[in-house]
């Protein structure tokens, strides 16, 4: 009956400290509240992305991109319409609590021939990631909104020296955030 | 006796003021090649024995507005940058030994503007407190307040005369606007970031050739059908429906709307190896890289083609995006997602393009 009761007043306990920190907000800031993973045995990558749930606007909104090599040989990635060259087009889909797509407002570059300084290498098993402020190219302000990767064909080679571009799609689900 | 020295004196330091640095000569030679540039080469020679300072801001065009250009008698708008600076100190001026002298050309057309047809005179002539020296201004008294001397300093060489045929377009009259700010226009079409004269007219020669290429994607829109599509539209677009078909036909009439009806600014600043690009949200400016300009003029991936591209990317033009790149990526993309195809900017382009020809 004892042992019942202690255990009890443990699980309060923990629930009281659990409750203080949610309240405070001291561990949502960095925590990555979703990521999402496609996986397709065809396609030798895996795309991810995350973002803190909770964003404040004055310090831009970061949504981080990770893409890894899953695959047993060394590739090379084209950086076009990826977040690796930044924004040269439009990369995400970011809709607002009405479910209103925000009007993407950076550049859409036209090129024709990747160069070899288009390529970032990704050794097999590892990955590489980048960030990108959110603010600079959509018209973002206090709010929830939904966040996804534009559906786009991506191009990776196996070899340096090769000539043929191999497509595959990096597709993440949704993820949510909300700006204070 | 002594009135009159005085006054020799003071005639003397007048006359010192105004021939300051007499020493150094400029000369300009001015040539124009037939695509409607104007390169002017400045030499400036010391012919003294003692050597001579000049301050380097004023020997470069794309530090300071070191030519002046009269057309018809007029002076023409410069667009060059005005800086505001600091005093110069003793690096900022370039040394010339006695016989010694600099040579530099610059292109005054992307500059300047010159797009009016007309006779030009052009000289160099700049005029500064601090031109040929560091020195500080002198601090006079006078008994009444104290007096700064100011001594401007100036170098100028004597006018070179040319006759240009300007810049036109042909058959896009336009009503005309001005929207300064670095930006001209002509005929309705504007230009900002320094487009030369033979970058004009290679934007008036490739928009000419985009109005073709939109007039006649238009009218094979209008002629066709969803039931009765052909290999050109299948090519690009891929399977007809009536939605689809109907898109096909506002996007093209949207852009033929813009080319025709539309001021469309071209800037020719960027340096970078791209065609070109366009911020969607704002109408109807295109920058022009270096790709677009060693481009053909007409066929795949041409100026005019990148025209009806750029211009299908405004949002209240048609809104495209870049879902592939390239014919074979557009030509995949017909076949496994028409209607993302419909969404793809280099699709109309290679639509309205129509290389190799199909019906």
């Amino acid at each position: 009956m004892t042992t019942t009761k202690l255990t009890w007043l443990l699980i309060f306990g923990i629930f009281l400290v659990l409750a203080y920190l949610f309240s405070t907000g001291q561990i949502p800031v960095n925590r990555v509240i979703a990521e999402t993973m496609t996986t397709n045995k065809k396609v030798p990558f895996q795309c991810r992305l995350s973002l803190a749930d909770k964003q404040v606007l004055e310090a831009g909104v970061w949504i981080n991109f990770t893409i890894s090599n899953t695959s047993d040989q060394d590739l090379e990635l084209l950086s076009w319409y990826t977040p690796f060259e930044g924004f040269m087009g439009e990369l995400f889909v970011i809709k607002d609590a009405e479910g209103k797509t925000l009007n993407y407002q950076g550049p859409k570059v036209k090129r024709l021939t990747p160069q070899p300084s288009d390529f970032i290498s990704i050794s097999a098993h590892s990955e590489l990631d980048t960030e990108l402020d959110l603010t600079l190219v959509y018209p973002l302000s206090t709010g929830s909104y939904s966040i996804s990767l534009k559906p786009r064909r991506l191009e990776y080679k196996a070899r340096v020296n090769d000539a043929d571009l191999l497509p595959f799609n990096c597709s993440a689900q949704e993820l949510t955030f909300n700006i204070r | 006796m002594k009135y009159l020295s005085t006054l020799a004196l003071s005639g003397l330091s007048l006359f010192a003021l105004q021939v300051n640095a007499a020493q150094l000569d400029a000369v300009v030679d001015i040539q124009s090649s037939a695509a409607g540039n104007v390169s002017a080469t400045l030499t400036i020679t010391n012919n003294g024995q003692a050597t001579e300072k000049i301050l380097s801001w004023y020997t470069d065009l794309e530090e300071e507005k070191i030519f002046h250009v009269l057309r018809d008698g007029v002076e023409v708008e410069f667009m060059g940058p005005h800086y505001k600076r600091h005093a110069p100190t003793e690096k900022d001026f370039i040394k010339l030994k006695s016989g010694q002298s600099l040579s530099r050309s610059f292109e005054l057309t992307s500059l300047y503007d010159m797009s009016e047809a007309g006779n030009y005179e052009i000289s160099y002539d700049v005029s500064s407190l601090h031109l040929f020296s560091n020195d500080q201004p002198t601090t006079q008294d006078n008994g009444i307040n104290k007096v700064q001397s100011a001594n401007i300093e100036r170098l100028a060489s004597d006018a070179s005369y040319l006759w240009l045929d300007g810049v036109q377009s042909k058959g896009l009259a336009k009503v005309s606007k001005k929207p300064g700010g670095g930006t001209e226009c002509i005929d309705g079409t504007c230009f900002s970031g320094r487009c030369s004269n033979s970058e004009k007219n290679s934007i008036f020669s490739a928009l000419d050739a985009a109005d073709q290429m939109a007039n006649d994607a238009v009218a094979y829109l209008n002629s066709h059908s969803a039931s009765n599509t052909s290999a050109r539209y299948e090519t690009w677009f891929g399977e007809a429906t009536n939605s689809r078909y109907n898109t096909a036909a506002s996007n093209f009439d949207a852009i033929n709307d813009a080319i025709d009806n539309e001021s469309i600014t071209f800037d020719c600043s960027c340096n970078q190896s791209y065609f070109a690009y366009v911020y969607p949200n704002q109408p109807y400016k295109v920058y022009l890289c270096r790709a677009f300009w060693s481009a053909r003029e007409t066929g795949t991936d041409s100026r005019a083609g990148t025209i009806i591209h750029e211009l299908s990317h405004f949002n209240v033009v048609a809104g495209t995006d870049d879902v592939v790149y390239g014919q074979s990526g557009a030509k995949s993309l017909a076949i496994s997602n028409p209607n993302q195809a419909l969404n793809n900017a280099d699709s109309h382009e290679y639509f309205a393009e129509n290389t190799p020809y199909q019906n």
